[in-house]
């Protein structure tokens, strides 16, 4: 496929979330800085030989990165609830374009069984947990297709009792003091989209992943009102 | 004959070895529940249950049925006790277990994985509830099923749903609520425990229980503010919550007070 076919491609679709290098120097152009993220979350070199899963996969960004750094499977997932295009996301058109292997399939996470999708050493489930109307259910259907020791790197909104947003950084801090709390968002209470239901904060979620199987998850950072994690599976 | 027949009721009612609710079988007997009679009555006015007569009614997490026998009582065409997470127990394995770990200092393991407590192909805690339909010739219908996984289709839609100290044992309550709002034909009566946040009255929070931190009970999950509780009755399909019960202390900003409430919940 030519420089300009590619360029076409991504003009089939009206918004792009990731920015996905497709060669010849084009690139969809994505509002999430992608690379960053993926540093952010110190994703391995070399995933040679991994399964991975990536729940909620969007455009694909990520599924198609751990395709090139070596996974011997990759099986990207997501209910097309996306709020940019309804129904609707790049995946295929960048799975064309890279004449990717990766795996597609529209379900959703309380559908995971691993008789049906298999298991996975490394999963990705980024900004999806607060979109789930039943988050310790989700977690736990991630927790069953993953064999002991296999990694889940998590980035979430999380709930703080006070924050402020200054020039574009967050500043806040938590009035229940260690207690877990989990704010309940009705119906686009939350940055009016209607598809956000919860917001944990910070020690209900640590809960939370404790309670539905990951012994120990290691908080990577905390970056505006967002938590990185990298969870690993008992 | 008199004498007779309080002997047979007074039997009947020493033949369960734990009774939860404390239930007037007549001719002064009354069963020796965990929970008083004078503490039932309150929960039951606290409850202010609408007229029953030639209603339906189920009442999902019915333990010994205090409050079917109940509903009966006041008239309702079809009462329907459903239960099986108590009924499935050993409670006197229970208690034993959980005093054991109380004083060993240890959280108790979800009950389902304890051999001695965990029974539901017996039932043994359904005994309490089988021997106060006999001694009250009742004609309450038993159901042993899982809320969270029977067919809702099969069970059908009453006018009437009491839903009493389950909501905070669930580890989802939106899908429980879904599931609550699916067999409600009228109107649902949701009794549970709850949190208040002073000086944060205006957020839908729930506050999340990982282990026994909810009166040493490893079952309890979530407790919802009256907020939340509003929120999720709404989001779960119904269309109007009216809160008629509360008794929330007082307590100071960054206190989490725990107290017990009742809402309806309009179709």
């Amino acid at each position: 496929m030519d420089r300009d076919a590619k360029l076409r491609a991504i003009a089939e679709l009206p918004q792009w979330r990731h920015r996905i290098p497709l060669g010849d120097g084009v690139v969809t152009p994505g509002r999430e800085d992608v690379e960053a993220e993926v540093a952010r979350l110190a994703l391995p070199a070399s995933l040679a030989g991994s399964r991975v899963l990536d729940v909620g996969c969007s455009d694909g960004y990520y599924s198609f990165e751990c395709e090139r750094r070596g996974a011997r499977r990759v099986l990207a997932i997501d209910d097309m609830s996306s709020m940019m295009n309804p129904g609707a996301n790049g995946f295929a058109i960048a799975h064309r374009v890279l004449g990717s292997a990766v795996e597609l399939r529209e379900m959703s996470v309380f559908d995971l069984d691993p008789a049906a999708v298999g298991e996975f050493d490394v999963v990705l489930f980024l900004n999806v947990l607060y979109h789930l109307p039943h988050p310790l259910l989700g977690l736990r259907k991630i927790a069953r297709v993953m064999p002991a020791g296999a990694t889940m790197y998590l980035k979430t909104y999380f709930h703080q009792d006070v924050r402020w947003w200054l020039r574009g950084k967050a500043l806040g801090f938590d009035l229940f003091r260690g207690r877990q709390v989990m704010r309940f968002f009705e119906a686009g209470r939350l940055m009016g989209d209607p598809t956000n239901w919860w917001g944990p904060n910070r020690p209900c979620l640590e809960g939370m992943l404790r309670a539905s199987g990951f012994p120990a998850s290691e908080r990577l950072h905390t970056i505006g009102d967002r938590l990185y994690y990298r969870c690993r599976r008992g | 004959m008199f004498l007779g027949k309080k002997k047979a009721l007074r039997l009947l009612a020493e033949s369960v070895p734990f009774w939860f609710h404390s239930i007037d079988f007549g001719r002064g007997v009354t069963t020796d529940g965990r929970k008083s009679a004078a503490n039932l009555e309150a929960e039951l006015a606290s409850l202010r249950l609408p007229p029953l007569a030639g209603k339906t009614f189920l009442d999902a997490g019915a333990w010994d049925g205090y409050f079917s026998f109940a509903a009966e009582r006041r008239g309702a065409r079809r009462v329907v006790a459903l239960d099986h997470y108590v009924w499935s127990m050993d409670l006197v394995a229970q208690v034993e277990y959980w005093q054991q770990c109380r004083a060993q200092g240890t959280v108790p393991q979800p009950y389902e994985t304890i051999r001695s407590v965990w029974r539901p192909d017996e039932l043994p805690g359904k005994r309490g509830f089988d021997t106060a339909r006999e001694a009250l010739g009742s004609r309450v219908e038993s159901r042993v099923a899982d809320f969270m996984t029977i067919d809702l289709d099969e069970l059908g839609t009453f006018d009437v749903v009491l839903y009493k100290g389950v909501l905070y044992h669930m580890e989802d309550p939106l899908a429980a609520l879904r599931r609550l709002a699916r067999v409600t034909g009228g109107m649902a009566v949701i009794e549970t425990a709850a949190v208040l946040l002073p000086g944060y009255e205006h957020c839908a929070v729930c506050e999340f229980y990982e282990a026994d931190e909810l009166n040493f009970d490893p079952s309890n999950w979530w407790a919802p503010s009256a907020r939340a509780l509003h929120g999720l009755c709404r989001a779960a399909g119904f269309a109007r919550v009216e809160t008629v019960f509360e008794n929330p202390g007082t307590g100071s900003p960054g206190e989490v007070v725990r107290y017990r409430t009742v809402v309806h919940a309009w179709k």
